[in-house]
Protein backbone atom coordinates (compact mmCIF):
# COMPACT_ATOMS: atom_id res chain seq x y z
CA UNK A 1 0.00 0.00 0.00
CA UNK A 2 3.35 2.34 0.48
CA UNK A 3 4.42 1.58 -2.73
CA UNK A 4 1.43 2.67 -3.93
CA UNK A 5 1.13 5.57 -2.49
CA UNK A 6 4.73 6.53 -3.65
CA UNK A 7 4.18 5.50 -7.17
CA UNK A 8 1.17 8.00 -7.09
CA UNK A 9 3.07 10.57 -5.88
CA UNK A 10 5.45 10.29 -8.73
CA UNK A 11 2.71 10.24 -11.25
CA UNK A 12 1.21 13.53 -9.82
CA UNK A 13 4.49 15.25 -9.93
CA UNK A 14 5.88 14.23 -12.74
CA UNK A 15 2.05 14.83 -14.41
CA UNK A 16 1.79 18.04 -12.76
CA UNK A 17 5.52 19.32 -13.65
CA UNK A 18 4.73 18.84 -17.22
CA UNK A 19 1.46 20.80 -16.71
CA UNK A 20 3.32 23.23 -15.09
CA UNK A 21 1.29 23.33 -11.69
CA UNK A 22 3.90 22.47 -9.41
CA UNK A 23 4.69 24.89 -6.59
CA UNK A 24 7.94 26.42 -7.68
CA UNK A 25 9.87 24.89 -4.41
CA UNK A 26 8.11 21.21 -5.57
CA UNK A 27 9.16 22.19 -9.24
CA UNK A 28 12.89 22.71 -8.29
CA UNK A 29 12.65 19.34 -5.93
CA UNK A 30 11.19 17.31 -8.78
CA UNK A 31 14.25 18.91 -11.04
CA UNK A 32 16.81 17.55 -8.66
CA UNK A 33 14.91 14.37 -8.60
CA UNK A 34 15.03 13.69 -11.82
CA UNK A 35 18.73 13.94 -12.11
CA UNK A 36 19.27 11.13 -9.64
CA UNK A 37 15.45 9.35 -10.05
CA UNK A 38 15.37 6.88 -13.21
CA UNK A 39 11.90 6.12 -12.53
CA UNK A 40 11.24 9.87 -12.26
CA UNK A 41 12.86 10.70 -15.95
CA UNK A 42 10.28 7.67 -16.84
CA UNK A 43 7.37 9.27 -15.28
CA UNK A 44 8.17 12.43 -16.58
CA UNK A 45 8.87 10.99 -20.21
CA UNK A 46 5.51 9.33 -20.05
CA UNK A 47 3.67 12.75 -19.14
CA UNK A 48 5.38 14.48 -21.76
CA UNK A 49 4.76 12.01 -24.43
CA UNK A 50 0.80 11.44 -23.45
CA UNK A 51 -0.02 15.02 -22.63
CA UNK A 52 2.19 15.90 -25.74
CA UNK A 53 -0.41 14.58 -27.86
CA UNK A 54 -2.67 17.37 -26.81
CA UNK A 55 -0.43 19.87 -28.66
CA UNK A 56 -1.38 17.57 -31.67
CA UNK A 57 -4.70 18.76 -31.74
CA UNK A 58 -4.74 22.27 -32.62
CA UNK A 59 -4.71 23.60 -35.99
CA UNK A 60 -1.01 24.38 -37.38
CA UNK A 61 0.14 28.13 -37.88
CA UNK A 62 2.52 28.72 -39.66
CA UNK A 63 5.53 30.64 -38.13
CA UNK A 64 6.73 34.36 -39.23
CA UNK A 65 9.68 33.14 -41.92
CA UNK A 66 11.81 35.30 -39.98
CA UNK A 67 11.95 32.81 -37.45
CA UNK A 68 13.82 30.61 -39.10
CA UNK A 69 16.31 33.29 -39.83
CA UNK A 70 16.65 33.96 -36.49
CA UNK A 71 17.08 30.66 -35.92
CA UNK A 72 19.55 29.70 -38.23
CA UNK A 73 21.64 33.09 -37.42
CA UNK A 74 21.95 31.84 -34.13
CA UNK A 75 23.15 28.10 -34.31
CA UNK A 76 25.46 29.00 -37.40
CA UNK A 77 27.46 31.76 -35.61
CA UNK A 78 27.61 33.90 -38.35
CA UNK A 79 29.17 36.78 -38.08
CA UNK A 80 30.81 35.54 -35.41
CA UNK A 81 34.42 36.43 -34.95
CA UNK A 82 34.10 40.11 -34.76
CA UNK A 83 32.56 42.61 -32.85
CA UNK A 84 30.37 43.43 -35.82
CA UNK A 85 27.30 45.97 -35.62
CA UNK A 86 25.17 43.37 -36.86
CA UNK A 87 22.41 42.29 -34.44
CA UNK A 88 23.84 39.19 -32.45
CA UNK A 89 20.64 37.25 -31.64
CA UNK A 90 19.60 38.36 -28.00
CA UNK A 91 20.14 34.34 -27.00
CA UNK A 92 23.67 34.01 -26.97
CA UNK A 93 26.74 35.66 -28.72
CA UNK A 94 28.29 33.14 -31.04
CA UNK A 95 31.90 31.56 -30.59
CA UNK A 96 33.48 30.36 -33.82
CA UNK A 97 32.18 27.40 -35.63
CA UNK A 98 34.59 25.20 -35.41
CA UNK A 99 34.30 25.63 -31.72
CA UNK A 100 30.69 24.90 -31.65
CA UNK A 101 31.97 21.43 -33.76
CA UNK A 102 33.93 20.36 -31.05
CA UNK A 103 31.70 20.57 -28.09
CA UNK A 104 28.72 20.02 -29.64
CA UNK A 105 29.08 15.90 -29.65
CA UNK A 106 30.63 15.52 -26.59
CA UNK A 107 28.16 16.34 -23.79
CA UNK A 108 24.71 17.39 -23.55
CA UNK A 109 24.85 20.61 -22.47
CA UNK A 110 28.07 20.92 -24.84
CA UNK A 111 26.73 23.00 -27.13
CA UNK A 112 25.92 25.53 -24.48
CA UNK A 113 29.23 25.08 -22.71
CA UNK A 114 30.37 26.17 -26.63
CA UNK A 115 27.99 29.50 -26.91
CA UNK A 116 28.61 30.66 -23.43
CA UNK A 117 32.06 30.13 -24.06
CA UNK A 118 32.34 32.12 -27.21
CA UNK A 119 30.52 34.88 -25.82
CA UNK A 120 33.01 34.43 -22.90
CA UNK A 121 35.90 34.94 -25.16
CA UNK A 122 34.36 37.85 -27.23
CA UNK A 123 33.74 39.97 -23.39
CA UNK A 124 36.72 38.89 -21.69
CA UNK A 125 39.51 42.23 -20.98
CA UNK A 126 42.12 42.37 -23.78
CA UNK A 127 45.60 42.28 -22.86
CA UNK A 128 48.06 43.89 -24.41
CA UNK A 129 51.23 42.79 -24.24
CA UNK A 130 54.56 44.55 -24.76
CA UNK A 131 58.64 43.94 -23.99
CA UNK A 132 59.18 44.21 -20.61
CA UNK A 133 55.59 44.28 -19.82
CA UNK A 134 54.71 41.44 -17.01
CA UNK A 135 52.84 38.04 -18.14
CA UNK A 136 48.99 38.30 -18.02
CA UNK A 137 47.19 37.35 -15.03
CA UNK A 138 45.90 34.57 -15.23
CA UNK A 139 42.52 34.25 -15.42
CA UNK A 140 39.82 31.10 -13.94
CA UNK A 141 36.27 30.70 -15.51
CA UNK A 142 33.67 28.53 -14.77
CA UNK A 143 30.47 27.53 -16.42
CA UNK A 144 27.62 26.94 -13.85
CA UNK A 145 24.73 25.40 -16.04
CA UNK A 146 21.64 23.75 -15.16
CA UNK A 147 20.32 21.35 -17.37
CA UNK A 148 16.43 21.36 -16.75
CA UNK A 149 16.28 25.24 -17.21
CA UNK A 150 18.75 25.71 -19.52
CA UNK A 151 20.12 28.72 -17.38
CA UNK A 152 23.83 28.88 -16.83
CA UNK A 153 26.17 31.45 -15.06
CA UNK A 154 29.26 32.49 -16.64
CA UNK A 155 31.97 33.10 -14.00
CA UNK A 156 35.67 34.61 -14.32
CA UNK A 157 38.17 35.73 -12.26
CA UNK A 158 41.39 37.26 -12.29
CA UNK A 159 44.17 36.27 -10.17
CA UNK A 160 45.38 39.80 -8.44
CA UNK A 161 41.42 40.79 -8.68
CA UNK A 162 39.62 41.00 -5.51
CA UNK A 163 36.07 40.35 -7.25
CA UNK A 164 34.29 37.92 -9.84
CA UNK A 165 32.50 38.92 -12.61
CA UNK A 166 29.40 36.61 -12.68
CA UNK A 167 26.85 36.68 -15.50
CA UNK A 168 23.72 34.82 -15.06
CA UNK A 169 21.87 33.87 -18.59
CA UNK A 170 18.69 33.68 -17.56
CA UNK A 171 16.48 33.69 -15.13
CA UNK A 172 16.51 30.83 -12.09
CA UNK A 173 13.32 30.57 -10.02
CA UNK A 174 14.55 30.59 -6.32
CA UNK A 175 12.29 30.05 -4.12
CA UNK A 176 10.33 32.26 -0.86
CA UNK A 177 12.82 32.41 1.78
CA UNK A 178 15.61 30.92 -0.26
CA UNK A 179 18.57 32.21 -1.45
CA UNK A 180 21.38 30.74 -3.53
CA UNK A 181 25.21 31.18 -2.60
CA UNK A 182 28.11 30.56 -4.13
CA UNK A 183 31.20 28.46 -2.58
CA UNK A 184 35.11 27.59 -3.49
CA UNK A 185 35.70 23.87 -2.76
CA UNK A 186 39.43 23.58 -3.00
CA UNK A 187 40.84 20.18 -3.43
CA UNK A 188 41.56 20.13 -0.08
CA UNK A 189 39.55 21.75 2.43
CA UNK A 190 36.14 22.83 3.35
CA UNK A 191 34.01 24.88 0.89
CA UNK A 192 34.82 29.05 1.23
CA UNK A 193 31.63 30.74 1.30
CA UNK A 194 31.72 33.59 -1.52
CA UNK A 195 28.76 34.94 -0.77
CA UNK A 196 25.11 35.82 -2.46
CA UNK A 197 24.90 34.50 -5.95
CA UNK A 198 22.67 35.89 -8.41
CA UNK A 199 19.52 34.24 -10.01
CA UNK A 200 18.24 37.22 -12.52
CA UNK A 201 20.03 37.52 -15.89
CA UNK A 202 22.23 40.30 -15.79
CA UNK A 203 25.96 40.73 -15.11
CA UNK A 204 27.17 41.13 -11.36
CA UNK A 205 30.47 41.36 -9.72
CA UNK A 206 30.84 39.25 -6.44
CA UNK A 207 33.83 40.58 -4.06
CA UNK A 208 36.29 38.08 -3.30
CA UNK A 209 39.11 38.08 -0.87
CA UNK A 210 42.56 37.57 -1.88
CA UNK A 211 43.23 34.56 -0.27
CA UNK A 212 40.03 33.26 -1.74
CA UNK A 213 41.75 34.00 -5.16
CA UNK A 214 44.68 32.57 -4.42
CA UNK A 215 42.72 29.26 -3.50
CA UNK A 216 41.17 29.34 -6.98
CA UNK A 217 43.00 26.49 -9.24
CA UNK A 218 41.95 23.89 -11.62
CA UNK A 219 41.34 21.24 -9.30
CA UNK A 220 38.83 22.67 -7.45
CA UNK A 221 35.47 23.40 -7.54
CA UNK A 222 32.88 26.48 -7.71
CA UNK A 223 29.90 24.87 -5.77
CA UNK A 224 26.40 26.97 -5.69
CA UNK A 225 23.62 25.89 -2.69
CA UNK A 226 19.91 26.62 -1.59
CA UNK A 227 20.27 28.30 1.31
CA UNK A 228 17.26 29.69 4.12
CA UNK A 229 17.31 33.12 3.43
CA UNK A 230 17.06 34.02 7.01
CA UNK A 231 20.05 31.59 8.28
CA UNK A 232 22.31 33.04 5.67
CA UNK A 233 20.99 36.49 6.66
CA UNK A 234 22.81 36.20 10.33
CA UNK A 235 26.57 34.86 10.59
CA UNK A 236 26.38 33.09 7.79
CA UNK A 237 26.64 28.69 7.91
CA UNK A 238 30.14 27.63 7.11
CA UNK A 239 29.19 25.27 5.12
CA UNK A 240 26.90 24.52 2.65
CA UNK A 241 22.86 23.59 2.78
CA UNK A 242 21.81 21.80 -0.20
CA UNK A 243 24.34 21.88 -3.22
CA UNK A 244 22.50 22.31 -6.53
CA UNK A 245 25.57 22.82 -8.71
CA UNK A 246 29.20 22.22 -8.89
CA UNK A 247 31.22 23.23 -11.86
CA UNK A 248 35.07 22.44 -12.62
CA UNK A 249 37.18 25.86 -12.50
CA UNK A 250 39.77 26.70 -15.95
CA UNK A 251 42.45 28.12 -15.32
CA UNK A 252 43.55 30.42 -18.04
CA UNK A 253 47.10 31.76 -18.70
CA UNK A 254 48.28 34.06 -21.40
CA UNK B 1 3.55 15.97 -41.80
CA UNK B 2 6.69 13.92 -42.20
CA UNK B 3 6.21 10.57 -39.73
CA UNK B 4 8.05 9.09 -37.11
CA UNK B 5 10.55 7.62 -38.48
CA UNK B 6 11.46 10.76 -40.85
CA UNK B 7 11.55 13.06 -37.55
CA UNK B 8 13.01 10.91 -35.65
CA UNK B 9 16.05 10.77 -38.97
CA UNK B 10 16.44 14.44 -38.79
CA UNK B 11 16.55 14.52 -35.42
CA UNK B 12 19.39 12.40 -35.31
CA UNK B 13 21.21 14.17 -38.23
CA UNK B 14 20.45 17.21 -35.97
CA UNK B 15 22.51 15.77 -32.91
CA UNK B 16 25.45 15.74 -35.36
CA UNK B 17 25.44 19.19 -36.34
CA UNK B 18 23.60 18.60 -39.46
CA UNK B 19 22.02 22.26 -40.10
CA UNK B 20 20.17 21.39 -43.35
CA UNK B 21 18.87 18.36 -41.38
CA UNK B 22 17.66 20.90 -38.74
CA UNK B 23 16.02 23.38 -41.29
CA UNK B 24 14.09 19.95 -42.69
CA UNK B 25 13.16 19.31 -38.74
CA UNK B 26 12.08 23.14 -38.70
CA UNK B 27 9.79 23.11 -41.73
CA UNK B 28 8.12 19.85 -40.73
CA UNK B 29 7.31 20.56 -37.36
CA UNK B 30 7.34 24.55 -36.80
CA UNK B 31 3.29 25.17 -37.70
CA UNK B 32 2.66 22.47 -35.04
CA UNK B 33 4.99 23.99 -31.83
CA UNK B 34 4.78 27.48 -33.29
CA UNK B 35 -0.07 26.45 -32.96
CA UNK B 36 0.79 25.21 -29.23
CA UNK B 37 2.78 28.30 -28.41
CA UNK B 38 0.11 30.77 -29.53
CA UNK B 39 -2.35 28.69 -28.12
CA UNK B 40 -0.67 29.08 -24.26
CA UNK B 41 0.82 32.59 -24.90
CA UNK B 42 -2.10 34.64 -26.91
CA UNK B 43 0.84 36.94 -28.00
CA UNK B 44 2.15 36.38 -31.44
CA UNK B 45 5.50 38.44 -30.61
CA UNK B 46 5.91 35.97 -27.64
CA UNK B 47 5.33 33.08 -29.12
CA UNK B 48 7.76 34.12 -31.93
CA UNK B 49 10.50 34.37 -29.55
CA UNK B 50 9.25 31.28 -27.82
CA UNK B 51 9.40 29.10 -30.45
CA UNK B 52 12.84 30.78 -31.78
CA UNK B 53 14.18 29.73 -28.25
CA UNK B 54 12.39 26.25 -28.99
CA UNK B 55 14.26 25.48 -31.59
CA UNK B 56 17.73 26.54 -30.23
CA UNK B 57 17.25 24.05 -27.48
CA UNK B 58 15.96 21.47 -29.76
CA UNK B 59 19.32 22.01 -31.74
CA UNK B 60 21.27 21.82 -28.25
CA UNK B 61 19.33 19.04 -26.77
CA UNK B 62 18.59 17.38 -30.08
CA UNK B 63 21.29 14.02 -28.63
CA UNK B 64 19.32 13.77 -25.95
CA UNK B 65 16.02 12.53 -27.72
CA UNK B 66 15.81 8.66 -27.71
CA UNK B 67 12.99 6.82 -29.56
CA UNK B 68 11.97 5.97 -25.81
CA UNK B 69 11.30 9.70 -24.79
CA UNK B 70 8.07 9.18 -27.08
CA UNK B 71 7.41 10.28 -30.76
CA UNK B 72 9.85 13.03 -32.17
CA UNK B 73 6.70 15.41 -32.18
CA UNK B 74 5.16 15.20 -28.93
CA UNK B 75 9.35 15.81 -27.88
CA UNK B 76 9.45 19.00 -30.04
CA UNK B 77 6.11 19.92 -28.12
CA UNK B 78 6.60 19.63 -25.15
CA UNK B 79 10.10 21.33 -25.50
CA UNK B 80 8.29 24.50 -26.99
CA UNK B 81 5.53 24.21 -23.85
CA UNK B 82 8.33 24.53 -20.99
CA UNK B 83 9.53 27.59 -23.15
CA UNK B 84 6.14 29.02 -22.80
CA UNK B 85 6.05 28.18 -19.22
CA UNK B 86 8.84 29.96 -18.68
CA UNK B 87 7.61 33.48 -20.49
CA UNK B 88 4.01 32.86 -18.18
CA UNK B 89 6.36 32.40 -15.45
CA UNK B 90 8.18 35.36 -16.03
CA UNK B 91 5.05 38.19 -16.98
CA UNK B 92 2.68 36.77 -14.39
CA UNK B 93 0.71 38.08 -12.28
CA UNK B 94 -0.60 39.99 -15.49
CA UNK B 95 -1.46 37.18 -17.54
CA UNK B 96 -3.88 37.79 -19.54
CA UNK B 97 -7.25 36.18 -18.88
CA UNK B 98 -9.39 35.05 -21.54
CA UNK B 99 -12.89 34.52 -21.77
CA UNK B 100 -13.64 31.49 -23.29
CA UNK B 101 -15.00 28.78 -21.14
CA UNK B 102 -16.37 26.58 -23.74
CA UNK B 103 -13.17 26.41 -25.74
CA UNK B 104 -11.62 22.98 -24.06
CA UNK B 105 -14.99 21.24 -24.50
CA UNK B 106 -14.69 22.23 -28.82
CA UNK B 107 -11.22 20.94 -28.43
CA UNK B 108 -12.34 17.72 -27.36
CA UNK B 109 -15.70 17.17 -29.92
CA UNK B 110 -14.62 19.42 -32.48
CA UNK B 111 -13.76 16.91 -35.28
CA UNK B 112 -12.70 20.14 -37.83
CA UNK B 113 -10.22 21.51 -34.67
CA UNK B 114 -7.71 18.02 -34.85
CA UNK B 115 -4.53 18.99 -37.16
CA UNK B 116 -4.62 16.95 -40.54
CA UNK B 117 -2.07 14.79 -39.71
CA UNK B 118 -1.62 11.76 -41.96
CA UNK B 119 0.32 9.91 -39.49
CA UNK B 120 -1.67 7.10 -37.89
CA UNK B 121 0.28 6.48 -34.58
CA UNK B 122 0.17 10.15 -33.58
CA UNK B 123 -3.74 10.33 -34.40
CA UNK B 124 -4.09 7.11 -32.43
CA UNK B 125 -2.32 8.72 -29.90
CA UNK B 126 -3.79 12.13 -29.71
CA UNK B 127 -7.12 9.76 -29.56
CA UNK B 128 -6.54 7.92 -26.71
CA UNK B 129 -6.04 10.87 -24.70
CA UNK B 130 -8.70 12.60 -25.87
CA UNK B 131 -10.86 9.50 -25.08
CA UNK B 132 -9.58 9.49 -21.74
CA UNK B 133 -10.15 13.12 -20.95
CA UNK B 134 -13.51 12.50 -22.17
CA UNK B 135 -14.16 9.47 -19.29
CA UNK B 136 -13.28 12.39 -16.46
CA UNK B 137 -15.75 14.65 -14.66
CA UNK B 138 -15.79 17.86 -15.87
CA UNK B 139 -14.19 19.74 -13.53
CA UNK B 140 -11.05 17.64 -13.31
CA UNK B 141 -11.04 17.57 -17.53
CA UNK B 142 -11.70 21.55 -17.62
CA UNK B 143 -8.48 21.77 -15.13
CA UNK B 144 -6.23 19.50 -16.84
CA UNK B 145 -7.27 21.38 -20.23
CA UNK B 146 -6.92 24.64 -18.68
CA UNK B 147 -3.46 23.69 -17.33
CA UNK B 148 -2.39 22.62 -20.61
CA UNK B 149 -3.35 24.69 -22.88
CA UNK B 150 -3.36 28.17 -21.00
CA UNK B 151 -0.27 27.49 -18.54
CA UNK B 152 -2.47 28.55 -15.15
CA UNK B 153 -1.07 27.60 -12.37
CA UNK B 154 -3.45 26.25 -8.95
CA UNK B 155 -4.55 30.05 -8.11
CA UNK B 156 -5.34 30.98 -12.01
CA UNK B 157 -7.42 27.97 -12.09
CA UNK B 158 -9.02 28.72 -8.98
CA UNK B 159 -10.03 31.99 -10.24
CA UNK B 160 -11.04 30.59 -13.39
CA UNK B 161 -13.38 27.91 -12.54
CA UNK B 162 -14.36 30.21 -9.36
CA UNK B 163 -13.70 27.28 -7.13
CA UNK B 164 -11.50 26.60 -3.97
CA UNK B 165 -7.80 26.34 -4.41
CA UNK B 166 -7.75 23.10 -2.52
CA UNK B 167 -10.60 22.30 -4.46
CA UNK B 168 -8.69 22.61 -7.86
CA UNK B 169 -5.69 20.79 -6.60
CA UNK B 170 -7.47 17.91 -6.07
CA UNK B 171 -9.60 17.88 -9.56
CA UNK B 172 -5.89 18.27 -11.23
CA UNK B 173 -4.90 15.35 -8.77
CA UNK B 174 -7.34 13.22 -9.79
CA UNK B 175 -7.85 13.96 -13.07
CA UNK B 176 -4.26 13.01 -13.77
CA UNK B 177 -4.79 9.26 -11.74
CA UNK B 178 -7.62 8.77 -13.77
CA UNK B 179 -5.92 9.53 -16.70
CA UNK B 180 -3.53 7.03 -16.09
CA UNK B 181 -5.43 4.12 -15.61
CA UNK B 182 -7.45 5.03 -18.35
CA UNK B 183 -4.56 5.24 -20.47
CA UNK B 184 -2.70 2.20 -18.95
CA UNK B 185 -6.30 0.17 -19.99
CA UNK B 186 -6.27 0.86 -23.05
CA UNK B 187 -2.91 0.31 -23.65
CA UNK B 188 -3.10 -3.02 -22.25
Amino acid sequence: MISQERDDNLVLEAGEYVLGTLEPEARAAFEQRLETDPAARRELAYWEQRLGNLGLALEPVEPPADVWEEVSRTISFKDSTSVSPTPVPRHVQAPAANKLRFWRGAAIAASVVAMVLGAMLLTQPTYHRGYGEPDPPHAYTSIVYDDPTGTGWLVTAWAGDDEMQVVALGDYNVPEGKELRAWLKPENGEPIPLGAWPHQKGGYNVSLSRSTVQKMSSKAKLMVSMEDAEATDQAGSTLPGKVMWSAPILAQTG
Amino acid sequence: MADREQLAALLARTAEGDERAFQELYAATSAQLYALLLRILRNPEQARDALQDAYVRVWQKADTYAPDRGAPLTWLLSIARYRALDVLRRKRPEVAMPEEPDMMATLLEDEQALSPLEENENQQSLDAIQECLKTLPAQQRDSVLLAYYEGLTHQELAQRLDAPLGTVKSWIRRGLLRLRECLAERAS
